[in-house]
């Protein structure tokens, strides 16, 4: 791409393409990107549309974003208002926050199948071990931001959810209580804390779009996994993104927006909850906290642990033990498709995650408690059986081509 | 790997369904067949304007809608004459919003708390809608219940109510009996009646852009999938000449 | 950036497609993309919409101003809309000054009794019509003058000396009785 001295350069504006290739080569990087010089295996099923589709999702949750910080204040006696405001006053504001707040959770669905789908298809195998830990920090990052918009509305949920949260800290050894009041610039959740959270919650999504080039940048070193998880070798074996998954892009995204459209007018507020249209009250407790459903088995894994130090680190753990995974599971067959042991095994680790995501919701008493411990056990024994089954697990004959 | 997708995602849905597994304390609600639910559901001027009788002169008293003026009931098809009319006969400006009269000190002496803001109510509780129809119906003085309830007694100050997590509500019952107001379209004032008129005020209070929202979105939705149709022939006609498809 | 194969179109070689093929393909590309564009410029609406002025700001849109307490001769600045209003309570001289400059205004004439409702009280906007600033009282025709470019006005509001080249707006406004006007 780069200027050589033999490379004649093209003067003629009329000639546009060339010109502006010659200055800036940006449409021969977009169509080497994610055009037809991009070449995909031919055989990619609808499961790997979610890459894209979460894509299309963080841009609608900053396009939204942007927009809703055009009306929002980040103030503790205003915050809640301002919400109203939005809702009541401003033109189409409700159509705007209703996108957001359903495109928050429909951004975690995209994201959870796109990361069910890697672990599937072994996409974190060598040599997209990168591509996937840097998936991994995307997944961490998008949790900060959810977290930190969660607060902004100022409702009891809110409040209370960013108390317990930020709580969560004070486990660090020596100087775990002095990082939470660093964190809240206060003794208790308060106005600076609103402050510094609407700040970080609009910044973060461009370092996850920062992360995400980083993503597609490690992606194109190898190019897509696919269903059989195989290297692919012959050239007809491929087919350009352009025109191809383009399409197929955007005829999934098609049926994506439609339960999304649905929820967005018909029950933008079923996967809230009822107390966080009550303003703040740090004087009131609500009589269950419960996070948003996307936090919900992470949340269960912290409170299965009696233990609040240990139970912190599972939480923390469960999630970033993804960044090992790689190394846990060397199993040399990447697609599940042909493993006899790792197929029933991720089943009932899929079945298990929403087990717990089912306990997070329930109040943390008796057998819930008990189903919690359970469930927490299997999250982390399928990681732990991996290496074993790395060694022992036989494989079914894997074909040599699409 | 997508059927078993499909299977999960069935799964997790009946799973995870907020208030599929309510919390323990909180009594079952009636559901109730509310006009402005569905897809072409719409609040009733008629009924919105008795709805806002009965809270005038029921709730008013102790109760404020701090987000919402007479100026915003426009939206809902009243004319600014009409709004004048109703403010003037509060003495109030039609740009002041619903707020009572009662100060907070008053009403922690007389309530032992201050009456919540009731703009929002309707999205604020457990059962929504149908939880404020049931409290307002929920009162009781019969002893059984009660003694069921409560066998040392109602605690000081509180009313019995079916309806409430607890059962025990310092609110007075604000529906003593029929005909506490007088429609403006004849309608029969049974509490019931009023009850029903009141919770559909404060839906829209709560949400004044429902009727709106729920309209467009049926538009928005026939786009939809007239462009996922679209597209998917298109998709069809492009992977034609790829081995496999 | 790419180790991997750059081939050409892999499949275009094996399976040709027809004339009508192509064709039909063409066609519903372009549909899709035609009617995608449209829907996504649908949605581009209501977040331009979401930066006009809300409700709220709406519902502020008028301004009563009680004309008992300005003083004869005196003019009085009010605040609607967020711009700045001028009401001035003009004594016989004032608007015997202003009706002289119904022949003398030639840069946008104007008659002084079109621009008033009652002689004695002229209200206009107290934006300079050339970018923006407050007028202040004074200049040489009696009215206002610019401190940002120096634009002048008379006794009526016209403007007697560029840049501006327009007179102040007048704002739409009644009288609700005798002693008060609503602006807006």
């Amino acid at each position: 791409m780069a200027h050589t001295p033999n490379h004649p350069v093209e003067n003629d504006i009329r000639n546009t393409y060339q010109w502006l290739e010659d200055r800036l080569p940006i449409i021969s990087f977009l169509n080497n990107s994610v055009g037809s010089n991009f070449m995909a295996p031919r055989n990619l099923s609808y499961m790997w549309n979610f890459g894209s589709l979460a894509g299309i999702a963080l841009v609608l949750q900053i396009l939204t974003g942007i927009f809703l910080a055009m009306h929002y204040k980040p103030d503790v006696h205003m915050a809640f208002d301002s919400i109203q405001h939005i809702m009541r006053d401003v033109n189409w504001g409700w159509l705007i926050r209703n996108l957001h707040m359903v495109g928050a959770s429909f951004f975690f669905i995209v994201v959870y199948i796109h990361m069910a789908r890697g672990l599937y298809y072994g996409s974190y195998k060598s040599p997209r071990e990168v591509l996937w830990g840097l998936g991994v920090v995307i997944f961490l990052l998008m949790m900060a931001t959810g977290f930190l918009g969660y607060v902004l509305p100022w409702g009891q949920m809110s409040y209370w959810g960013a108390t317990v949260i930020t709580n969560l800290l004070s486990v660090i050894p020596f100087v775990g209580p002095d990082i939470v009041v660093w964190l809240w610039g206060g003794y208790a959740v308060g106005d600076p804390t609103l402050n510094r959270f609407f700040v970080l919650h609009f910044v973060l999504p461009f370092v996850i779009i920062a992360v995400v080039v980083l993503h597609i940048w490690a992606l194109h070193m190898h190019g897509s996994n696919n269903p059989k998880g195989i290297s692919l070798t012959k050239q007809t074996d491929y087919i350009p993104f352009h025109p191809y998954y383009t399409i197929k892009d955007i005829f999934g995204l098609g049926v994506y927006l439609i339960p999304f459209t649905f929820m967005v007018f018909y029950a933008p507020e079923y996967l809230g909850h009822t107390d966080n249209n009550i303003p703040a009250n740090p004087l009131v407790t609500p009589a269950h906290i419960v996070p948003e459903w996307y936090f919900l088995p992470f949340y269960a894994i912290l409170r299965a642990i009696p233990i609040k130090e240990l139970g912190v680190l599972a939480m923390f753990g469960s999630i970033l033990i993804l960044f090992v995974l790689p190394w846990l599971d060397k199993h040399p067959v990447r697609s599940a498709r042909f493993r006899p042991l790792y197929r029933p095994l991720y089943m009932l680790f899929l079945a298990n995650f929403i087990l717990l995501g089912w306990c997070g919701m329930m109040p943390a008493e008796g057998i819930y408690v008990r189903i919690a411990q359970a469930a927490t056990a299997i999250y982390f024994g399928f990681f732990a059986l991996l290496p074993v089954l790395s060694k022992y697990e036989k494989a079914k004959p894997v074909p040599t081509s699409i | 790997m997508i059927r078993t997708f499909l299977t999960l995602a069935f799964l997790a849905t009946w799973c995870l369904v907020p208030g599929a597994f309510a919390a323990g304390d909180a009594p079952a609600l009636e559901k109730q067949q509310w006009p402005f639910q569905g897809l072409r559901g719409s609040y009733s001027k008629d009924q919105l304007l008795r709805g806002y009788t009965v809270f005038t002169n029921a709730c008013m008293a102790c109760h404020s809608i701090k987000y919402v003026g007479h100026r915003d009931m426009m939206r809902a098809g009243f004319t600014e004459a009409e709004v004048q009319a109703l403010a003037k006969n509060l003495d109030m400006s039609i740009d002041q919003k619903l707020l009572t009269a009662q100060d907070d000190q008053t009403a922690i002496e007389t309530f032992g708390k201050v009456p919540p803001d009731l703009s929002l109510i309707n999205k604020a509780r457990a059962g929504l809608a149908d939880y404020t129809f049931a409290l307002l119906m929920g009162y009781s003085e019969d002893p059984e219940l009660i003694h069921h309830s409560f066998p040392k007694g109602l605690p000081e100050g509180a009313h019995y109510n079916k309806a409430f997590p607890g059962h025990a509500i310092a609110m007075p019952n604000p529906l003593t009996g029929p005909d506490l107001v007088t429609y403006h379209d004849g309608t029969p004032a049974t509490v019931e009646q009023m009850a029903k008129d009141v919770t559909v005020f404060l839906q829209w209070t709560a949400e004044p852009e429902r009727v709106e929202r729920q309209h467009m979105g049926l538009y928005v939705l026939i786009y939809l999938v007239l462009f996922t149709l679209l597209a998917y022939v298109t998709k069809r006609a492009i992977w034609k000449d790829v081995k496999g498809h | 950036m790419s180790t991997k194969p750059t081939a050409p179109h892999a499949t275009d070689d094996d399976a040709p497609l027809g004339d009508v093929d192509a064709e039909r393909r063409a066609l519903l590309v372009n549909a899709t993309a035609a009617f995608g564009l449209a829907g996504a410029a649908c949605v581009a609406l209501p977040f331009v919409s979401s930066m006009n002025p809300s409700r709220s700001v709406k519902a502020l849109a008028t301004l009563d101003v009680n004309l008992n307490d300005i003083p004869l001769g005196e003019a009085k600045t009010f605040l609607w809309q967020g711009k700045p209003v001028f009401v001035w309570h003009r004594s016989e001289d004032q608007i015997t000054e202003a009706r002289k400059g119904d022949t003398t205004a030639t840069m946008d004439p104007a008659n002084d009794a079109d621009r008033v409702q009652k002689a004695e009280w002229l209200v206009v906007m107290g934006v300079c019509t050339h970018l923006g600033c407050v007028p202040m009282r004074g200049g040489e025709y009696g009215g206002w003058r610019c401190p940002c470019h120096g634009s002048q006005f008379d006794d009526s509001g016209r403007v007697r000396q560029g840049p501006a080249g327009t007179n102040l707006e007048i704002p739409p406004y009644r009288f609700l009785d005798d002693a008060t006007i609503r602006i807006g």
